[in-house]
């Protein structure tokens, strides 16, 4: 699995389909929800988590990545992009990207 | 458009200026332009400019910067070195001089560069600068967007540039589709400017199957760019230097950010830093990779000392900020060990070559171009990944090629060619003929990529093949992808995105046969990190020239075939033609 969209969250607002730099999202025939069109296209770059403000569109690593069934989403709160990975066992951890702040890594 | 299956018309665009995709360069060469009074300015972006190319997922460090008490001369020295000589000087100085400006802009867009309490930049050395910028990509497209005298139109693949008629030929415009609406667009424009970006895919990837596009280059950049060029009869240059990057396993996310940002050294199984014993270019390092794990020492890991107090959490908004994946993965094996009762493991990755890119910003490898960033054919620019001669340019360095570019397309004769008719026909119709009715063939596009992914592999020194290759095999890679072109010719598309993916097999396909006779002839190996010739297992000093290749006939391939090439050897310095090496009067052994 790597990019997908839950049809239970999104409301179809194409945000996703547009920004993803492989189109390989599109919207269902009636228009309701986006979808994965070429799921095994993903590059993994999270464009499309961070348009989605509902946490429809979610990222996960597939097992030959090491991937162990997180899932991850973003969020933006006071301007500033969070990236949240919910883990198997239904608990989660946040992460603040900090586009602003210093760092000396 | 009758050969197409849906109901498409045909727009006729004329614009001053053409700007073929909306990425790092295309961005910052499109706002140069209007801001030196460029009023007809059009951007055609095949994705969306928000986040497209290279910087979809951000970016954490601008790698290429003069700091204080170094000069322009001192990077262009550096990247000429770490290109082991093959680069222009020329063009790697006026890159250079640029770098700082481009820094600049970057910073008045509102990239926050991290400065110390006096105001300097932090930088991570003195040619590298430390960002947090997953904004950045939105902050390119923020410059251009509304912004007087230019437009910008998305989700637009153009196929094909157009030329006026012989012998002098010079641009005349482009011919592309709308990627929505399945509509023909013909452009006329007197000056284009290509920033298309580099290749991937031309190689089996990493790894198969789910993991077939988790690559370190964007798996959507396919060399478009470079296909028009060859096809337009474009002089390329330095095709063979093929960029290999060291990056972390599965996610193939950088690793200089470990290594410069958390001091992270390779170790080798035993707990070895064997760093010293390559040398310290790119290739070296990419080569004393693959060296230990031959003597059966990997894995190989990128490891950083123990983490301080809030590091390992800098660590994961530095990769949150350009490769996503990454502290995806982080965090996966760290609530793996909490839940086993184990200490979290210390940030690191095993780390490994990728596949084979073409990337003119890391690697020499694009469209021959003079000082101007004039290509071959006149009124045609190229900068950034797609344009040749000048490694190690990274972002910064696109960004100052851009306004180069802009600088030199503001300056030029506005007055456009009366097009070769014919030629723009024939374009159109190769372009199209995929979607005419007829009967469909065995194979479907996914095969066909595999197919010559596969070829190109394991006979024009893939991963698979150790990076090696072999006279013997590159004939066999030669005429297997023209085999395989030639099927592709036949591909049916049912829908505008289906045919856009076809063209991008064919273009990849076309790269690669370029490819393919460049790595013949160059006789010697140069980068043994990127490629390892068996034929000529060594240096050889009197090659420090470059291999550039101009395709014969001009205009669309022909049932696939992409038909001859005439290799041209070319001083360094001068430009100036040099007799074919091994002939008469000519270089090398």
């Amino acid at each position: 699995m790597s990019v997908a969209i839950d049809p239970r969250l999104c409301q179809g607002c194409g945000g996703c389909v547009e920004v993803c730099p492989g189109g390989i999202l599109g919207l269902s025939p009636d228009g309701k929800s986006a979808v994965a069109l070429y799921p095994n296209d993903c590059w993994g770059c999270a464009a499309c988590l961070k348009e989605c403000s509902r946490g429809a569109a979610s990222l996960s690593l597939s097992p030959a990545m090491g991937g162990r069934g997180a899932k991850m989403t973003a969020f933006w709160e006071g301007g500033e992009l969070f990236f949240k990975v919910e883990f198997l066992g239904g608990d989660s951890v946040s992460v603040k990207v900090d586009s602003g702040d210093p760092e000396d890594y | 458009m009758s050969q197409l299956p849906w109901p498409a018309r045909v727009a006729d665009i004329k614009t001053g200026v053409l700007i073929i995709g909306g990425g790092t360069a295309g961005c910052a060469a499109a706002r140069r332009l209007a801001e030196l009074g460029e009023r007809d300015i059009l951007v055609l972006e095949k994705a969306s400019v928000k986040r497209s190319g290279c910087l979809s997922a951000g970016v954490n460090a601008l790698n290429a910067w003069v700091g204080p008490g170094a000069s322009p001369r001192d990077y262009a020295d550096y990247a000429l070195n770490d290109a082991h000589g093959i680069g222009d000087a020329r063009l790697l100085l006026s890159m250079s001089e640029g770098l700082n400006g481009a820094v600049e802009f970057l910073a008045s867009l509102g990239l926050k560069i991290h400065r110390d309490s006096k105001g300097a930049y932090l930088s991570r050395s003195w040619r590298n600068l430390k960002v947090n910028g997953e904004n950045v990509k939105p902050l390119l497209a923020g410059a251009i967007r509304g912004f007087p005298g230019l437009k910008v139109r998305e989700r637009v693949h153009v196929f094909a540039l157009t030329l006026s008629r012989g012998p002098d030929r010079r641009i005349a415009g482009a011919l592309a589709m709308d990627l929505l609406s399945g509509d023909i667009l013909k452009i006329r424009a007197p000056k284009v400017l290509l920033a298309t970006g580099g290749a991937a895919g031309i190689y089996a990837p990493n790894a198969p199957g789910s993991m077939s596009h988790r690559l370190w280059y964007p798996p959507f950049n396919v060399g478009g760019g470079y296909a028009m060029g060859i096809r337009a009869g474009a002089e390329m240059t330095s095709l063979e230097m093929r960029f290999v990057a060291l990056r972390c396993q599965d996610t193939q996310a950088p690793t200089g950010t470990l290594a410069l940002g958390g001091g992270a050294r390779q170790l080798n199984a035993l707990g070895e830093d064997f760093a010293e014993k390559y040398g310290n270019t790119t290739s070296q390092r990419v080569l004393a990779n693959r060296r230990e794990r031959e003597r059966g020492l990997g894995p190989i890991r990128l490891e950083a000392p123990e983490a301080g107090e809030g590091e390992r959490e800098r660590a994961l908004r530095a990769y949150f900020n350009m490769a996503p994946q990454q502290p995806l993965k982080w965090l996966e094996e760290e609530r793996l060990a909490l839940g086993r009762g184990e200490r979290i493991p210390p940030l690191g990755a095993e780390v490994e070559g990728s596949e084979p890119f073409l990337v003119g910003g890391h690697a020499s490898c694009g469209f021959y171009v003079d000082p101007r960033r004039e290509t071959s054919l006149p009124g045609l620019y190229a900068a950034g990944d797609v344009a040749g001669g000048c490694p190690q340019k990274y972002v910064t360095g696109a960004i100052s090629e851009a306004f180069i570019a802009a600088t030199a397309i503001a300056s030029s004769a506005a007055e456009g060619p009366e097009e070769d008719g014919e030629l723009a026909r024939e374009y159109l119709e190769a372009a199209l003929s995929g979607g005419a009715p007829g009967a469909r063939p065995s194979w479907d596009r996914a095969e066909l990529e595999e197919a010559a992914q596969r070829a190109m592999d394991l006979y024009a020194g893939g991963r698979g093949a150790g990076y090696r290759y072999s006279q013997k095999g590159l004939a066999t890679a030669l005429s297997r992808i023209a085999e395989i072109a030639g099927m592709a010719a036949s591909l049916k598309a049912v829908s505008p995105k289906e045919l856009s993916l076809a063209w991008e097999l064919r273009e990849r396909l076309t790269v690669a046969q370029a490819l393919v006779g460049h790595l013949r002839e160059r006789r010697e190996t140069r980068w043994p990190g990127f490629g390892e010739y068996g034929d000529f297992p060594l240096e050889d000093p009197g090659l420090a020239l470059f291999v550039n290749s101009r395709r014969l006939a001009v205009g669309p391939e022909k049932d696939g075939k992409t038909g001859e090439f005439e290799f041209i050897f070319r001083d360094l310095e001068s430009g100036e033609r040099l007799p074919a090496p091994g002939t008469e009067g000519g270089a090398g052994r």
